[in-house]
């Protein structure tokens, strides 16, 4: 039982540890963030929702980003090295989302 | 830019459709916040032309009509109420609306991340433990998903069995209702064990409803009543898994498959196993603190919604449990000596139902609905010397209409029945002189054939978000106890967007099972004095609650709440420890027994992502004893504090949540000493990371390792009379870590 209670101990703090460095990773400015907003006309149920907020943080590049169900958006973080619009919109695209981008007002 | 587009596109249709064959139209969703969308691929049926189409992206469709002088038109989509729609001759164009129906309403909430939150929308104050609060914690079960919330107490209900029981409004949770989606369940046999039966990743969410409620589902909600939703059939979610792993080595694995076989007809499997392979003695009393244990559950739930609008929901729940606790050396099947206090408990249970609605006009404010449920439990246990064995097969059916006359008029009217046969079966052993085999000293049947049924009509007044008013009637004949009358009302009233104001007021009526409620009792030593004709419960709840928000914070969506509920009885079966120390004694309430319960809570998100509730209740619970007056009731805490912080990274790749508890004293009875208990805290961790369609979590449970010294009285010589395991004011468990996972597969 002692055995067990070390290694969850372990596991805890080695997650903690880990977690920090997530911040740590976070607060590295050097890379250049844009922003993109698409229309996505197709989205109509919150279950919808939950898979885009599911699936797209793991798309490479994607550092943030926000679902508005009831005005069909879905706005990007991302880093400009690492993806660009193009592939966000082809991502949204093959979970079945057509996207298309609303120009900035 | 798309409503323009729309917009043009359907004048350029109308245009062109004007005295040719072209029906052509547009579906549109209304949302549960009133918001109207275009609904892209809806189902369409023209029924005349027996004609199935789907609409287009932008929710548009056309046919050609053939000179057809009838044109009915169907629009569907699942999670959607239908809307129909007949064009005359020479009308060629359609406008359809179909509307989210509120069975979607707790997945919607789930959008927003809050874990809990006080609805705004409902006439009776509803706390909402949504999904994601519900994977703050391990929620190993039911009975763990209220960590978080001041209105719900958890607690033991003994040291033996590992049961668990619920305090709403400071009162036992037996006179709270519990329903599944609106069927009531965990009910008499099925009582004790219920909340470990209901695994918390089976859960979609919880909605705790302080106070009278509506009277559609019976007399039985006195304190309140509390809705399970499960997860849902028409969720796009193939599979769903979890697995858990605790410090104790308790070990828990749950599916969930939600499969849509074609646009009508979808399905759930849900799926639960777990485990206790090891007795646990923290405290070295020489008892287990938790048994060994292992359940197996599975249910399947089905979802048929039919183009007319009919919506069929069937499904089906079977569960076995087995528990061996007692003495650590106790084992599975082992004989009791007089050195070796055992006890075995074995749980199964099957349920099934189904509900059907019809909608009798064409826009469905019209319609009825009939709900049918059958349930059937067995508990076989023993005790010590203690054995008791039980059947329970009960029915329950429930025919409603409801007519929506207008936006503001509503109305309710129905009929139901309720069958109860409780087979029950107590008996007192003893040692025998000679070897160690056990001879029955008495037997006792209490259980009871109870029915009833009643007639119920229930009005509602809407006046958009500001006013709203539920006032209902029941009246019910039961078979024990005669006519049994109840009234109910409800009321909402928003002064202001931000500041709403609701009241409510009602009887209710629960006929009480003197052993299943109170099972601890039989990890006694002490004789049984039950009540021969034990009255049906009888009491009145009155509450009131303020509910303000705030432009705090983050998102300017702070709130403060302020409740205070007063339940008064005038009929209550009454358990009575301390008219001596060799007895427990059932009677008849005789004098004043009532809880008042005053609650505060503070939601705020300082920053994005950063969440604190703060809650605090106070309680003052007493009844009249014999022999001693009117007295607060024993180990029932007097007030409750919560403290909780979580926070997430950006999209909530990482969630840190941290719980703070204050349990305050309780009354401790004459033979424990006296006085109170210690006022004693609780804190819980869990961190959860998510991967691409996988979370995993890790956490702690009772950091602080308090615990509750000495649970069981006389834990040395547990074959005499003052051997008690009921005397439980605090937690059992001492520090607990726990890993698990979730896998999450979307179609």
């Amino acid at each position: 039982m002692k055995t067990i209670k070390s290694i969850m101990i372990l596991t805890l703090s080695a997650l903690i540890f880990v977690s920090a460095g997530a911040f740590a990773q976070d607060d590295k400015t050097t890379k250049k963030v844009t922003e993109v907003t698409f229309s996505i006309p197709d989205i109509d149920c919150p279950n919808c929702q939950k898979k885009l907020e599911a699936k797209l943080p793991y798309e490479k590049g994607v550092r943030d980003l926000k679902v508005d169900l009831a005005g069909k958006t879905i706005w990007f973080s991302y880093e400009e090295g690492k993806t660009n619009k193009e592939n966000l919109a082809k991502a949204l695209d093959k979970l079945g989302y057509p996207a298309k981008e609303i120009e900035k007002k | 830019m798309i409503r323009k587009i729309t917009i043009l596109t359907l004048l350029i249709f109308y245009t062109l459709s004007l005295g040719a064959q072209t029906v052509s139209g547009i579906v549109r969703s209304q949302k549960t916040d009133g918001a109207v969308e275009p609904m892209a691929y809806a189902s369409v049926y023209w029924l005349e032309g027996k004609l199935s189409l789907e609409s287009n992206e932008k929710g548009e469709f056309s046919f050609n009509r053939k000179g057809a002088e009838n044109v009915s038109l169907i629009a569907t989509y699942v999670g959607y109420t239908k809307d129909t729609l007949k064009l005359k001759s020479g009308e060629n164009k359609a406008q359809l609306l179909i509307k989210e129906s509120s069975e979607l309403d707790a997945a919607r909430v789930v959008g927003k991340q809050l874990g809990n939150f006080l609805s705004k929308v409902t006439p009776v104050k509803t706390e909402v433990i949504s999904a994601a609060g519900l994977c703050k914690m391990a929620c190993c079960n039911l009975a763990e998903s209220f960590e978080n919330s001041a209105s719900v107490t958890v607690g033991y209900s003994d040291a033996i069995t590992g049961a668990r029981q619920i305090r709403l409004l400071g009162l036992s949770g037996t006179y709270m209702q519990m329903l599944d989606e609106n069927r009531p369940v965990m009910r008499g046999i099925a009582a004790p064990f219920g909340l470990s039966y209901i695994p918390g990743q089976w859960l979609e969410s919880i909605q705790i409803a302080k106070g009278p409620s509506s009277v559609v589902n019976g007399l039985e909600a006195i304190t309140g009543q509390i809705n399970l939703e499960h997860r849902k059939p028409t969720a796009e979610q193939p599979l769903f898994l979890n697995l858990f792993l605790s410090n104790t080595l308790r070990t828990e694995a749950n599916v969930a498959s939600s499969l849509q076989l074609n646009n009508k007809l979808s399905t759930v499997i849900l799926g639960h196993f777990s485990t206790d392979p090891k007795g646990h003695d923290g405290n070295h009393d020489g008892f287990k603190d938790e048994p060994v244990s292992m359940q197996f559950n599975l249910a399947n739930r089905w979802v048929y919604l039919a183009e007319n609008g009919t919506q069929i929901r069937f499904g089906f729940k079977a569960l076995s449990d087995e528990r061996i606790a007692g003495m650590n050396g106790f084992k599975k099947g082992m004989d009791l000596t007089p050195e070796l206090w055992g006890s075995e408990i074995r749980n199964r249970g099957f349920n099934s139902y189904l509900k059907v609605g019809i909608p009798l006009s064409a826009d469905n404010s019209k319609n009825i609905a009939t709900v049918i449920d059958y349930s059937w439990h067995q508990l076989n246990s023993f005790f010590g010397l203690n054995k008791y064995d039980a059947i329970q097969n009960s029915a329950f059916v429930n025919v409603i209409f409801q007519n929506e006359m207008s936006e503001n008029h509503k109305y309710i009217l129905g009929l139901s029945g309720q069958i109860d046969n409780f087979d029950e079966t107590l008996t007192k052993r003893k040692f025998a002189l000679i070897g160690e085999k056990l001879n029955d000293v008495s037997v006792i049947h209490p259980g009871r054939k109870e029915n009833s049924i009643g007639a119920y009509g229930e009005y509602t007044y809407t006046n958009g978000e500001k006013v709203s008013v539920v006032t209902g009637v029941r009246l019910d004949r039961n078979n024990i106890h005669g006519w049994l009358f109840a009234p109910r009302i409800n009321v909402k009233y928003a002064f202001i967007e931000q500041l709403v104001f609701r009241g409510s007021a009602g009887r209710g009526f629960r006929s009480p099972n003197q052993i299943s409620d109170n099972l601890g009792i039989l990890s006694t030593g002490r004789s049984l004095i039950l009540e021969n004709n034990p009255d049906i419960e009888d009491a009145w709840t009155y509450g009131v609650n303020l509910t303000g928000y705030l432009p705090f914070g983050f998102n300017d969506n702070a709130s403060l709440s302020f409740d205070y509920f007063r339940t008064d009885f005038n009929s209550q079966l009454i358990l009575d420890q301390e008219k001596n120390t060799s007895e427990i004694w059932f009677y008849n309430l005789d004098g004043q027994s009532y809880t008042n319960t005053y609650q505060v809570d503070f939601t705020v998100e300082p920053v994005e992502r950063f969440s604190i509730l703060a809650t605090f209740r106070y309680n003052d619970a007493k009844a009249t004893l014999e022999g001693q007056g009117l007295v607060e009731k024993p180990l029932v805490s007097r007030y409750k504090g919560v403290l909780n912080f979580q926070y997430a990274t950006r999209m909530n790749k990482w969630t840190f949540d941290f719980t703070a508890q204050i349990n305050g004293p309780s009354r401790l009875p004459q033979f424990m000493g006296g006085g109170v208990s210690p006022v004693y805290p609780m804190f819980y961790a869990q961190v959860t990371k998510k991967f691409r369609d996988l979370d995993v979590y890790i956490g702690g449970e009772n950091l602080g390792n308090y615990r509750q010294k000495h649970p069981i009285m006389n834990a040395n010589d547990p074959y005499s009379e003052g051997f008690n395991s009921t005397l439980i004011w605090g937690p059992l468990m001492g520090l607990k870590f726990y890993a698990g996972l979730r896998f999450t597969l979307w179609k």
